[in-house]
């Protein structure tokens, strides 16, 4: 029962970089000062890769994803800093145009809530038709038949092309997102907590459908949860993020069999597990930091058992564990779990 | 030893235009003193129901309920007023069950003040070690709730669940709103209590890892009845009923080596509004048979194991 | 299970990293929030000044509003008469001046009237819900069925000119917005979870009604009676305009419009000066209305 995850030949390290962020800095402009949402971050998706970012309500990993996209809301928010590098050009200083047609078709997002992306008015065939004819020169009959193939494409049997979104339960609905999403077979899908709001049955044939899918088309998978069980299951490598940054990165074995981080170690004693005898949890003290008032030194130390005095005055740059495995840790060294 | 909590054939119907909502159909319930009882289940199970017809939040349409032995199915107001100082309930949003235009302070004596049993002075002592209690510093005693994060207003909810000294708490999703780390402080919390004050709780849940750490007994729901209900080590070691074994599987597990090997329950839920007889799990269940088109019993597979399916046996050889 | 982890969950030790305890109340939030605002802010002002001119009219004023001066007739505004004069030699300014009073007057018992019934009816229909709910609204849309304007001047008609006639028309007719209000804020707020948290507590009805609903449905209806205080004194002066409400010689703004009519052409100042005194207070209370609606909202809470 215990299959290698990754089936593919090669490891995906080696693979060919897809997008690759450079020292990312997002900030909100509010009444009362400024969020600081996105630290310095870096990161590197490549081709065929399932990268989970993970982390907690406020972490920034929405904020990372929505600027690859360039989907911010600006103002308040506003990207201070940072380049983020497709097929060779920095996204972030291309024109409105050039992203519209990078959206949908190149990089295409889906969220926790399918009824942020699907149109009550609107059959959900024509709004998969619709998404195909804005980016491929195609005649409506034709964007018509590719619809109709990705319905059945995510489990959804072909008379349904003629269904408003409210005649879909939930997990349905998502699955129609994701037709939408995938319908112009983009290299890059970022998924934003797509299974959060369902049931963990629906989740489990969700999930399973997008692994299929992923496998079918290669295309990378930025999927952004706070669920780890749903890390291990579905992707390839993890990068931990905590107050704007990322604190830990590798692949899935390297974090899950021996994570670096004291704020890693803590996720993994706050879960209940179905496996574990523990009587007690071992939560994490304490809580996030208020992001228009980081602490000095590392972020995370006023909350780390580890920390020491020189944890709170300096920052802590990225220590390489082994491997692909990184933690921005003073302590990266010891092992801890 | 009188369970605390006992129910029997309780029923929870709601009247809709397209006809009866089964929202609870016919459960059977034992709760002894100082144990958590978990009820697990997916959206439209009927538990949050459950929980709210037990402590007459809801009328129920049929069936008994008795607290400590005696019977409260109707109850007269004064005696419901008497009845809630045993029995409360902590809800899932910490966002909407407190009042915004309350302060912590007010939010947690509101109890005390209503039931007018308390002086003054008892009162301000009170609120102090309730705030204590639940691990809200003092500083926090006027502000307001959207001042304060999720975990820190369930904490809030607890604190006023805690206020009269109930016996017997509810608890509906009280953690699935909140972060991991939020999620097991607030756990570590309620198991404390439980130790020190020797409550009982009804704990709902839809998360099958959250119910296996704080329940001695556990309850499976689907569609408004009881499907497998076992105490909690048994029924993992042991699991029977086929929904059960797909729920179980369906978990996605935090480990870098083990899977599961998954059961994917083909369709989707089907509704509670007049719901066929027999056993309603029988559109999406890989072993479905004409059986198990007739009402299901309930019979037990082991000591306190119960479940309600006609294949169990030839399923699992037993 | 040890000491220790006991003490783990209880006393926490904050971080130093947590937020800094900022005790405002929501309304002092409001209040902080409004005061960005620059319409409102204008709003807020104009309101003050005429409040401080209606109490003080006696004084401001040069003249007497009802002093009558035959040898200065139809005068165009001087510095005698900084507003000029009317057909009766009286003094413009000075009747503007004290027209405030009346203008005030009726827009804000207008509205009180009408908030008042609107409020109880609204409160019934959307607290007890089901069948007393039904009839109450369809006698509502029956009610409102009826062209407001009209109704208002049929029903100042049957009562009969006079100021505090007109009040009760405007107030009468405007009800039906109020009660549709406060009945959709009623029935939004007894949905919330924390209004069944009180009843889990022991609450009854009347508790909760007055602790726990009206608080938290009353946000609305404030931005609703500031922006319809304009709309009534806007009514009212329309009243008197066509001769119901205020008789002459009271000084109110819509009476002086409609008897400066037939003058427009020659004496434009007689129209002028009545109607932008209208126009004013009416703003003055929709910026004012405006910057509430937007401060009070909660979407625009980060």
């Amino acid at each position: 029962m215990s299959d290698t995850i990754n089936e593919t030949i090669t490891p995906v390290s080696q693979r060919e970089s897809l997008v690759e962020i450079k020292d990312l800095w997002v900030e909100y402009r509010i009444d009362g000062g400024v969020v600081h949402a996105v630290n310095g971050v870096s990161l590197k998706i490549h081709k065929g890769e399932s990268l989970g970012l993970v982390g907690e309500t406020g972490a920034g990993k929405t904020s990372i994803a929505k600027s690859i996209l360039r989907v911010l809301p600006d103002p308040p928010s506003r990207i201070a800093g940072g380049e983020i590098y497709m097929d060779g050009e920095n996204m972030l200083k291309l024109p409105e145009h050039s992203m519209r047609k990078i959206r949908g078709k190149k990089i295409s997002m889906i969220f926790q809530d399918p009824m942020t992306a699907l149109n009550p008015t609107k059959t959900v065939g024509a709004q998969i038709a619709e998404a195909i004819i804005l980016h491929e020169k195609m005649s409506k009959a034709e964007a018509a038949i590719r619809a109709t193939e990705m319905l059945e494409t995510v489990g959804i049997t072909k008379e349904r092309y003629t269904d408003y979104p409210h005649q879909f339960s939930g997990g349905m609905k998502q699955r129609v997102v994701i037709a939408m999403a995938m319908a112009c077979r983009p290299e890059l899908l970022l998924a934003d907590e797509p299974t959060t709001a369902l049931d963990v049955t629906v989740q489990a044939q969700i999930l399973d459908m997008m692994t299929n899918l992923k496998k079918e088309t290669g295309t990378s998978v930025l999927m952004i949860t706070h669920d780890l069980g749903i890390v291990a299951e579905t992707c390839d490598s993890v990068a931990v993020v905590y107050a704007g940054e990322i604190v830990e990165y590798g692949s899935m074995t390297e974090i899950f069999d021996d994570p670096r981080h004291p704020y890693t170690v803590g996720l993994f004693g706050s879960l209940p597990s179905i496996d574990s005898k523990e009587l007690r949890l071992k939560p994490i003290q304490g809580m996030m930091p208020d992001p228009m008032n980081l602490p000095s030194g590392c972020k995370f130390s006023p909350r780390c058992p580890y920390a020491d005095e020189n944890c709170k005055c300096a920052v802590p740059s990225d220590v390489t564990v082994g491997g692909t495995h990184i933690a921005k840790c003073f302590k990266a060294g010891e092992k801890k779990a | 030893m009188t369970p605390i909590l006992e129910t029997k054939n309780l029923k929870k119907y709601f009247k809709t235009k397209k006809g009866m909502l089964h929202a609870v159909d016919g459960i059977d319930l034992s709760i002894q003193r100082g144990r958590t009882l978990g009820v697990v289940g997916e959206s439209g199970c009927g538990k949050s129901t459950l929980g709210r017809t037990i402590l007459h939040l809801l009328e129920p349409t049929e069936g008994s309920m008795r607290f400590n032995g005696k019977d409260i199915t109707k109850v007269s107001p004064k005696e419901l007023a008497q009845l809630r100082e045993h029995m409360q309930i902590i809800f899932q949003d910490p966002f909407s069950s407190l009042n915004p235009r309350m302060t912590v302070s007010e939010i947690l004596v509101e109890p005390l003040i209503i039931s007018g049993k308390f002086t003054r002075e008892e009162i301000e002592k009170k609120r102090v070690e309730l705030l204590d209690t639940v691990g809200l510093p003092k500083r926090y005693a006027n502000s307001y709730p959207h001042e304060l994060d999720g975990g820190r207003r369930q904490r809030i909810g607890i604190g006023r669940a805690l206020a009269l000294e109930p016996d017997f708490i509810v608890c509906d999703e009280p953690v699935s709103a909140l972060d991991v780390s939020i999620q097991a402080q607030i756990l570590n919390l309620l198991q404390d209590l439980q130790e020190q004050r020797g409550l009982t709780y009804v704990f709902i849940t839809h998360d099958l890892s959250v119910v296996k750490h704080i329940s001695h007994d556990i309850m499976v729901m689907y569609l408004g009845q009881m499907v497998e209900q076992a105490p909690s080590e048994e029924l993992f070691a042991h699991t029977y009923h086929p929904y059960t074994k797909a729920l179980l599987s369906a978990i996605p597990v935090p480990n870098a080596h083990k899977r599961m090997q998954r059961i994917l329950l083909k369709g989707e839920i089907t509704s509670p509004v007049n719901p066929a007889p027999g056993c309603r799990f029988y559109s999406r269940c890989p072993y479905a048979c004409e059986e198990c088109k007739n009402p299901q019993r309930i019979e037990q597979v082991a000591p306190g194991h119960f479940i309600s399916c006609c294949q169990a046996r030839k399923i699992n050889n037993l | 299970m040890s000491r220790e982890n006991k003490n783990a969950t209880l006393n926490f030790q904050e971080t130093s990293g947590d937020v800094e305890l900022k005790r405002t109340s929501q309304f002092k939030e409001t209040m902080k929030r409004l005061f960005k605002n620059k319409g409102a802010i204008v709003g807020l002002v104009v309101i003050v000044l005429m409040i401080i001119m209606l109490i003080f009219a006696e004084q401001i004023a040069p003249y007497d509003y009802s002093a009558q001066d035959y040898t200065a007739i139809y005068q165009k505004p001087s510095a005698q008469h900084l507003m000029g004069t009317d057909e009766l030699g009286r003094d413009v300014f000075s009747r503007i001046i004290v027209g405030s009073r009346l203008s005030m007057r009726m827009g804000l018992c207008s509205v009180a009237i009408a908030a008042t019934i609107g409020i109880i009816f609204g409160s019934i229909a959307g607290y007890y819900g089901g069948a007393v709910d039904n009839v109450l609204m369809r006698f509502l849309d029956i009610y409102q069925s009826i062209p407001g304007t009209i109704f208002c001047v049929a029903l100042a008609a049957v009562l009969g000119p006079g100021l505090n006639n007109a009040i009760i028309a405007v107030g009468v007719t405007s009800m039906s917005g109020y009660a549709r209000m406060i009945r959709a804020s009623i029935m939004q707020v007894r949905s919330m979870e924390y209004i069944e948290a009180a009843r889990s507590i022991n609450a009854k009805d009347g508790r909760i009604l007055l602790r726990h609903i009206i608080p938290n449905a009353i946000s609305p209806l404030i931005v609703y009676i500031t922006m319809s205080i304009g709309g009534c004194i806007l009514l009212a002066a329309s009243l008197s305009f066509i001769g119901l409400g205020a008789q002459p010689p009271l000084p109110e703004w819509g009476a002086m419009l409609s008897a400066g009519r037939s003058k427009m052409r020659d004496c434009g100042y007689l129209v002028i000066f009545p109607g932008m005194a209208i126009m004013i207070s009416v703003l003055a209370f929709n910026l004012l209305g405006d910057g509430l609606r937007d401060a009070l909202d909660p979407r625009l809470r980060n």
